[in-house]
């Protein structure tokens, strides 16, 4: 059993080593949508989550390494796991790529609009993308801490 | 030998970060709070050396981040000082005349939020997966 807490820790550390090397990627794409140039007031918010978009994204996925060597202990950590979080990366640079389509199509949509609350309500969307893609790391970070929880429950219920 | 065990992982573990991981962490943290960044400059230099002021920070203020320098006229250029106030990088073994200088270097993030917590992010890295480990080690019921 010893040899699979182990495997769990190196699991988690190549899962940080991962993250850090697909993460200027993320910046780069998140870098494009904060200069793509339509970033105007009838964007709510974008201009605000921009800034942090990106860091946060990073973060939330380097924070699975740290459960995975938590979860390591518990029982919890495969490479399952470990491609899991890779896959999270890809979609988060994926989605950075389209947000700049989002804004244009966006941008064109209030264009088109008449009133002020096609404005508003066209206006919003891309900060919900936005949001989506960039909570999709944090929504994983979540789902790995409730697999290291439910393991470490399994686990004392068996001792009880 | 239960808690011996974890100990004895807890040991392999802590030798794995800050060994064999400890490189790629450190590479991919700079990766993230750098950009590789080539600056060309055309300068007039009368004896063997000048001084251009780079477009971005130079990583840590460091000359070891400067990648290459080359001169369009026959010289063996190198980095010599630099002043991180002004950004200021003196560069001497230059051939005298005008020339073009090109500058390949580390720059600093021009990232607000990654100027703020790069700082610190070594420190969060290792001392944040060390005590996760410790944690995990000392909390395991198995």
């Amino acid at each position: 059993m010893q040899i699979n807490k182990l495997l769990g820790v190196i699991v988690g550390l190549l899962t940080v080593v991962v993250t850090l090397a697909i993460s200027p990627s993320i910046a780069t794409a998140n870098t494009a949508v904060a200069d793509s140039g339509n970033l105007t007031s009838d964007m709510i918010g974008m201009a605000v989550v921009v800034t942090f978009g990106a860091p946060l994204a990073i973060l939330g996925l380097l924070a699975m390494g740290g459960l995975f060597v938590v979860g390591a202990w518990k029982g919890g950590t495969s490479m399952k796991e470990m491609l899991s979080v890779i896959f999270t990366a890809v979609i988060v640079i994926v989605g950075l790529s389209f947000m700049t389509s989002i804004l244009d199509y966006s941008v064109a949509l209030i264009a088109a609009g008449t009133s002020a609350f096609e404005t508003i309500l066209y206006g919003i969307i891309p900060l919900f993308v936005y949001l989506a893609v960039i909570g999709l790391s944090g929504w994983q970070t979540y789902q790995g801490y409730r697999r290291v929880r439910g393991s470490k429950k399994s686990t004392s219920m068996g001792l009880a | 030998m239960n808690k011996a065990g974890n100990v004895f992982i807890l040991i392999i573990g802590l030798f794995l970060l800050v060994g064999a991981f400890r490189q790629p962490i450190i590479d991919g943290v700079k990766g993230w709070r750098t950009s590789d960044t080539t600056q060309s400059q055309s300068v007039l230099v009368a004896a063997d050396n000048t001084t251009i002021t780079l477009s971005y920070d130079l990583y840590q203020a460091e000359l070891a981040e400067i990648i290459d320098i080359t001169s369009n006229v026959t010289g063996s250029p190198a980095a010599y000082g630099y002043t991180e106030s002004t950004r200021s990088l003196a560069i001497n073994g230059l051939g005298a005349g005008q020339q073009t200088l090109v500058v390949e270097y580390y720059a600093e993030t021009d990232d607000t939020v990654m100027q703020v917590i790069g700082p610190f992010l070594l420190f969060f890295i290792f001392f944040g997966i060390a005590g996760l480990m410790i944690w995990g080690a000392t909390h395991s019921k198995r």
